[in-house]
């Protein structure tokens, strides 16, 4: 119970923040209304107030919730989770990486230190062998060239060449 | 008739046989899709005949939208805007070890939607056209309000969070110009956000980055879904007995698919998704969606399919296209010199049935083809999760690239899966920031419409019938849903006094 009264508490407050900050920048939107229209700045201004509203009931209800319902003790939930995060945020950091150097480098070079990097993090083995390494590159790659080719050539859509253009 | 027999020569059939199997590849590749595929075949197609040509074109175009429940059966990315709901149950089925069956059920349906979507093409256009003549921005923007009510039953039980994340996805499709008066909205000053996010980035953001995101935990403790593909079907994936049962609800999906693909600009990406909430809405057991359940894969695919025959009657009937895609083709039909529209029924009479006709074929060849690769489909599951993810994952950030050539839409992908994810991890569904964020700019830019040719008078969306009539559901539906969900919240706390 206080896993979930936590994470709704965390959710009104971003609906709060994200729809108070959504309605105050609506107001620097330029209105040019004609005949009967609305203007631009109506439509993000009623739906971040019902967003502000929203979160506001939500954030009640959840600790009306919590009052009628003690709170449990889950520490262990929070261990076990605890270590959960690393491949995740890797995975994630990963795909930044990626992103960030898939103009510059280019599509071949950045795709396979990508695909090399995010088998590496997902890899069930704590320590892969040197033969499930090669295998891996091998298979990076393959990958790489063939969707290389098959996007340039086959359907005709360029990809970033980067330093090897 | 002669139009009809065109199609049956070898020339013809192999044509629409190399549309369909490159429609259906374009259609898998999470951040390609069938308008893609269109796009880029057209320029082949000019040095042929019109039959050829068109033929090709709509293969193109049904194979890519039958492509896309592949990568969201298997993998819970979609594959296309089309098959967002398909993974709702299809994914969740092929989840709980039972792929071949999400798969057979899919590519079935899909056969049933696009037959139902050529036939009422062929045998009622004229009169499905006549009546969408009657709708005018109140119309149009009754039904989308209409189908942003439906975002209250896509909560997992509590509404209020659905609400609040559909309220997300009307704010970000707000972000670039604003329709009718091209105000600039949040772009604080770049450039990149004046035509807002795209479609392709935030699916794939939200539903294909999360996923690998995810799935690295999985991956890393050797649990892929490798280890749950013991389930075998035979047949189609389903019985005679379940097949019957489903009647009435593929005749929903069919008939909202094409309802909504006749309304131009709207299109399969929210079709599929306002048919699974009017599915699950008029469902005797609506709990079961979600849970993988054979009435959600067909909500979804029966009627993202019918939508593509849905799409054609405005075109042909009177020259409007209903999506990109449909523009595409109208151009394709143009080059050879056919005008679509009122007159085409008498002019090129002979041409429609050869459409029709190709239509089928490649419905049934999507079919053949699907169900025959089936088997190759599922052994891909089969490999080990880090190197499937990881090849999925650069194919998305190679399909979000190629959708406009632009850098932006690599990186809005970043922002949505960031997004996506801490919606994961607070519960938060994701179905109706899709589904908001989706018909934001239909809404507002029809709505709008009506406010300035009506003089800002309100109450013209319940004089006239048809808005009024839509208007009027979309509330009481969603005060029935705010009662019983009230009251449902209210029935533990009960039980649990007494």
């Amino acid at each position: 119970m206080k896993k979930q009264a936590r994470t709704d508490i965390i959710a009104s407050a971003v609906a709060i923040v994200f729809g108070a900050a959504v309605y105050l920048m609506s107001g620097s939107i330029v209105i040019k209304r004609k005949g009967g229209d609305i203007g631009s700045a109506f439509m993000p201004q009623l739906v971040a107030g019902i967003m502000i509203g929203l979160g506001v009931l939500l954030l009640i209800s959840t600790l009306v919730k919590m009052r009628k319902q003690p709170a449990a003790d889950d520490t262990s939930e929070k261990k076990a989770g605890s270590m959960e995060w690393l491949p995740t945020l890797l995975s994630f950091v990963n795909l930044i990486v990626y992103v960030l150097i898939f103009k510059p480098v280019g599509f071949l070079i950045s795709t396979f230190i990508y695909l090399m990097a995010q088998m590496l993090i997902m890899s069930p083995a704590k320590k892969p062998s040197s033969r499930q390494l090669a295998l891996w590159a091998l298979i990076a790659l393959i990958a790489d060239l063939a969707i290389f080719f098959l996007f340039t050539k086959a359907f005709s859509m360029p990809l970033p060449k980067g330093i090897l253009g | 008739m002669s139009g009809f027999l065109a199609i049956f020569n070898p020339g013809t059939l192999m044509l629409i046989l190399i549309g369909v199997i490159i429609g259906i590849v374009f259609g898998a590749i999470p951040g390609l899709s069938g308008t893609m595929a269109v796009a880029l075949c057209l320029p082949f197609t000019y040095s042929m005949n019109s039959v050829d040509s068109i033929s090709m074109l709509l293969a193109l175009y049904f194979g890519g939208v039958s492509g896309g429940l592949i990568a969201s059966v298997l993998l819970r990315i979609p594959g296309t805007p089309g098959s967002v709901a398909t993974i709702w149950d299809g994914g969740k089925m092929a989840e709980n070890g039972q792929p071949h069956r999400a798969l057979g059920i899919g590519i079935t349906y899909s056969l049933i939607g696009n037959l139902f979507g050529v036939a009422c093409m062929a045998f009622i256009a004229p009169q499905i056209a006549s009546f969408a003549r009657q709708f005018g921005p109140c119309e149009y923007a009754a039904v989308i309000f209409f189908a942003l009510t439906l975002i209250s039953s896509l909560s997992d039980g509590d509404m209020l969070k659905a609400l609040i994340s559909g309220c997300a996805g009307l704010l970000f499709a707000m972000v670039g110009v604003a329709p009718m008066d091209n105000v600039k909205r949040f772009t604080f000053g770049s450039a990149n956000l004046n035509s807002g996010f795209a479609l392709i980035s935030m699916m794939i953001g939200f539903f294909a980055i999360t996923e690998v995101i995810s799935g690295a935990v999985d991956a890393r403790k050797g649990n892929g879904k490798q280890a749950e593909l013991s389930g075998r079907i035979k047949g189609l994936g389903f019985t005679l007995k379940e097949f019957v049962q489903q009647i009435p609800n593929t005749i929903i999906a069919c008939v909202v698919g094409l309802g909504i693909g006749i309304l131009p600009g709207i299109g399969a990406s929210s079709a599929n998704i306002i048919a699974y909430v009017t599915c699950k809405s008029a469902s005797r057991h609506p709990e079961r969606y979600g849970t993988g359940c054979m009435d959600g894969i067909i909500a979804s695919e029966a009627s993202n399919n019918a939508c593509c025959g849905g799409t054609l009657i405005p075109l042909i009937s009177l020259g409007i296209p209903g999506d990109a895609c449909t523009a595409i083709l109208l151009g394709g039909l143009m080059i050879h010199g056919v005008v679509p529209g009122p007159l085409m029924f008498q002019n090129n009479g002979d041409l429609i049935n050869a459409m029709i006709g190709a239509l089928m074929i490649a419905s049934i060849l999507i079919f053949v083809l699907q169900m025959g690769a089936t088997k190759f489909f599922v052994k891909m599951l089969g490999l080990p999760k880090n190197i499937l993810l990881s090849i999925v994952a650069c194919l998305c950030v190679v399909g979000a690239f190629t959708n406009n050539s632009r850098i932006f839409d690599v990186y809005a992908i970043l922002l949505f899966g960031g997004i996506g994810f801490a919606f994961r991890k607070l519960k938060i569904p994701a179905a109706p920031f899709m589904l908001g964020f989706v018909l934001e700019n239909y809404f507002e830019t029809y709505f709008r419409r009506a406010m300035a040719t009506y003089a800002g008078d309100l109450t013209i969306f319940f004089r006239r019938p048809i808005s009024a009539v839509f208007i009027i559901i979309g509330i009481v539906s969603m005060v029935w849903r705010l009662v019983s969900n009230a009251r449902k919240a209210r029935q533990p706390a009960a039980t649990g006094k007494s």
